[in-house]
């Protein structure tokens, strides 16, 4: 099952949430927060990364994704010439150069939303982040064995999680709100998709700050002061801005004169929050008008914020519940979760692949190097598919396999091996006439081997035989047969005979045969006897494949009688 | 050892993958084997046919010769006694057929017709001990060579005379032999 955590860094801690599941079965299934206190304005980077370290303490390092935080964007929307993503993704960093100021192209990542298209290109919501700011939150993360395998901006994160809890479809147009301690960051969403995105250098510290200045306090006692009103009922807390229902100042105790400060520095913000909402809103092309804010971070635990800020927009700011929308085993944590917990939990369904924008910060060489760690969850899905499908396709292999041997094959060896056998048997009965090496072990000659080359090696085995019993009678393929001497002496014989009765007398001298001439000595009462008889050995089979090389005759000496000769010879090719 | 449980888990299912892969390889190979086998079985059954039925008429005719008890010399001067033929001399070799051809003639050379000891043959003589051969022989062992010289003093003919010639003793060298496989 995908497990993700969510890893979100601000300006006053680190907070972590996390997530298992896909799909719509998502567990939250832990959230802790860590909040440092601040000195001279920044929390101390060593605590920071303590705090880091501690959270990891409970938390796997394997699937993490981090935020980068909306301030340290800039945001533009841009249009290009263009309509599809390869295009655009050529283009859009080098476009973006020319709206970023003081800032080379170079030195940036910008990831881009589609806001819009029309028939000479596309509208882009542009986000462009320092790599120095990144490569700072890697090593951060890093200090404390965890390498984020993507990050995302904060805002976008958040608007992810709202999106996941189905509330963008409950209201399309709408404004998230997250307000946090010194910045508080706006998405304004148009029909669905993120339309702009600003972050505001205003959050709650300006509260605490104002009452610390108002009352010559410093900002944690302010701080404890503002969380002492929280805990008293929060109804009562909320004062009209109602001037006639205002006490006197010197009727008034020191504890109503610190509500009145609160009240007016809660006053306060909640005005300047206005003008920027209404600056922005203004700004938004297509005069889009929100139905709601969603409302999260620790402006949440300011008393009476959400209602100030409903009745100073003029629309319905409702905080933004997470564990109203999702399953959540968290221990006492749901009130904390709910409160600050939107961010992280955004980072964390980027992580199982609840990603609403797809946007990763991790590019170019800060891109991540283990890619393993990128791919693994749908790695160890398509090794499980594969390994489930090659298990069916091997049985049912092996199967297929031992059925053809048993019920087809071995039938077919076992009514070829017995005539085998049978030739085998009589083959060896040969005894000395067959060399050792030559005998045939008819079971070896079975089993020695690949099973279904069996009937093969039976062919092979009486084709070895065969060739052995030539060679062993002399007539081996490839040798040049021997024509029996005695053969041709019987044709000339023959031959001779049938010249019989032209031929009184003939008498052999000289009988000469080999395979490649023959040389015969005759005695015959003349020479024309001779050249009849020349007629005649033509004919006869081995020597009409030769040549009459001589023919000599002498007389017989005190005789009539002639000696004649003849040579056959065969011509050498 | 890696932490990380999916990790770990890749990598115990990828090594499972392989190995079951050359099951799944081998299975199929084999199935596509015998399949291969079943279907040529009916041609190979009749190439075994004929095959076997060459193999057994070999069989038959070594077994038939008289080679079995002792080679081709012993098959020849077994009929050589039997004719009650003397023999001069006898020599044998073994001569490679060239080049080209990987086989050797195994030559038996019988000469007659020199010496007291042994007297020329009649040409009936040589015709009857070079048949007796080959026919012991199933056929294996043939006359190779035949050299037939009239014995002087024996038997000449009177050129007077025009009835056939019965009485002629030839010296006679006879080759038998065979060839064989290098």
């Amino acid at each position: 099952m995908a497990k993700a955590v969510g890893l979100e860094i601000h300006e006053r801690g680190v907070r972590a949430v996390e997530v298992t599941g896909s799909g719509k079965n998502l567990k939250v299934g832990r959230y802790t927060e860590r909040d440092v206190t601040p000195r001279g304005g920044a929390p101390d980077p060593e605590e920071l990364h303590a705090a880091l370290a501690e959270i990891f303490k409970h938390y796997s390092k394997h699937h993490v994704i981090a935020s980068l935080e909306a301030s340290d964007t800039v945001v533009r929307e841009i249009p290009v010439p263009f309509k599809s993503d390869d295009q655009i993704k050529k283009v859009v960093k080098y476009e973006a150069e020319h709206h970023l100021h003081n800032c080379d192209a170079d030195d940036v990542v910008v990831q881009y939303a589609k806001v819009g298209e029309s028939s000479e290109g596309t509208n882009l919501l542009v986000f462009a982040v320092r790599k120095d700011v990144i490569g700072r939150r890697i090593a951060f993360t890093r200090g404390a064995g965890v390498e984020p395998l993507a990050m995302d901006l904060d805002a976008l994160a958040y608007f992810g999680a709202v999106k996941a809890a189905g509330l963008i479809d409950d209201s399309p147009t709408c404004v998230l709100l997250d307000i946090g301690h010194r910045t508080t960051g706006m998405v304004f969403v148009v029909d669905g998709t993120v339309r702009a995105l600003r972050s505001v250098r205003l959050g709650v510290d300006s509260i605490t700050h104002g009452m610390a200045r108002e009352m010559e306090i410093d900002a944690g006692e302010a701080d404890e002061k503002v969380k002492e009103i929280a805990d008293e009922e929060g109804s009562d807390l909320f004062v009209p801005l109602d001037p006639g229902a205002a006490k006197p100042e010197t009727a008034k105790g020191h504890a109503e004169l610190e509500r009145d400060v609160f009240n007016q520095k809660r006053d306060e913000f909640a005005g300047r929050l206005k003008r920027e909402y209404v600056r922005s809103v203004a700004a938004l092309r297509g005069g889009a008008s929100p139905a709601r804010v969603l409302a999260t971070g620790p402006g949440l635990s300011v008393p009476g914020l959400l209602e100030l800020l409903t009745e100073r927009l003029g629309i319905p700011v409702e905080p933004f519940r997470p564990s109203e929308s999702f399953s959540c085993k968290l221990n006492g944590q749901t009130e904390r979760f709910d409160e600050s917990g939107a961010v992280a939990l955004g980072l964390a369904l980027k992580g199982v692949g609840h990603d609403a924008l797809e946007l990763d910060f991790r590019q170019e060489e800060l891109r991540v190097a283990n890619k393993f760690e990128l791919l693994k969850n749908s790695l160890a899905v398509t090794v499980t598919l594969l390994f489930f499908g090659l298990l069916a396709f091997s049985g049912h292999c092996v199967y297929k396999m031992r059925q053809l041997e048993h019920d087809r094959f071995e039938p077919i060896v076992d009514s070829a091996y017995k005539p085998f056998a049978d030739v085998v048997a009589a083959y060896n009965g040969l005894g000395n006439m067959i060399e050792a090496r030559h005998q045939v072990d008819p079971n070896g000659v079975e089993r020695g081997g690949p099973k279904p080359e069996a009937v093969r090696r039976f062919l092979q085995a009486l084709d070895r035989m065969k060739r052995n019993l030539h060679t062993i009678v002399g007539d081996a393929k490839g040798l040049p047969q021997i024509t029996s001497a005695l053969q041709v002496w019987n044709d000339i014989f023959t031959t001779v005979g049938k010249l019989h009765e032209q031929i009184d007398f003939v008498d052999f001298d000289l009988i000469e045969i080999t395979q490649k001439r023959v040389t015969l000595g005759m005695i015959l009462p003349d020479v024309e006897a001779g050249q009849r008889l020349e007629e005649g050995l033509k004919k006869v089979q081995f020597l009409s494949e030769m040549k009459l090389d001589e023919w000599g005759a002498s007389p017989l000496s005190q005789t009539n009688f002639q000696k004649i000769t003849f040579v056959f010879k065969r011509s050498d090719r | 050892m890696t932490e990380d449980p999916v990790k770990l888990y890749v990598i115990v299912m990828g090594i499972l993958l392989l190995v079951l892969s050359y099951v799944a390889y081998d299975s199929w190979a084999q199935a596509s084997a015998y399949e291969a086998a079943i279907n040529r079985a009916p041609r190979e059954s009749e190439q075994m046919k004929q095959i076997a039925s060459e193999v057994k008429a070999l069989v038959d005719q070594i077994a038939k010769s008289e080679l079995r008890d002792g080679g081709e010399k012993v098959l020849i001067e077994r009929v050589e006694k039997t004719m009650n033929l003397s023999r001069a001399r006898y020599t044998s070799d073994t001569v490679n057929l060239g080049r080209g051809v990987k086989g050797n003639e195994r030559r038996f050379v019988y000469e007659y017709g020199q010496g007291k000891g042994s007297p020329p043959l009649r040409r009936g003589e040589v015709v009857r001990f070079c048949e007796a051969v080959e026919r012991a022989s199933g056929g294996i062992v043939r006359t190779i060579e035949l050299n037939l010289r009239r014995a002087s003093g024996e038997g000449e003919q009177d050129p007077g005379k025009t009835e056939k010639v019965t009485d002629d003793r030839y010296k006679a060298e006879i080759v038998f032999g065979l060839r064989v496989v290098d």
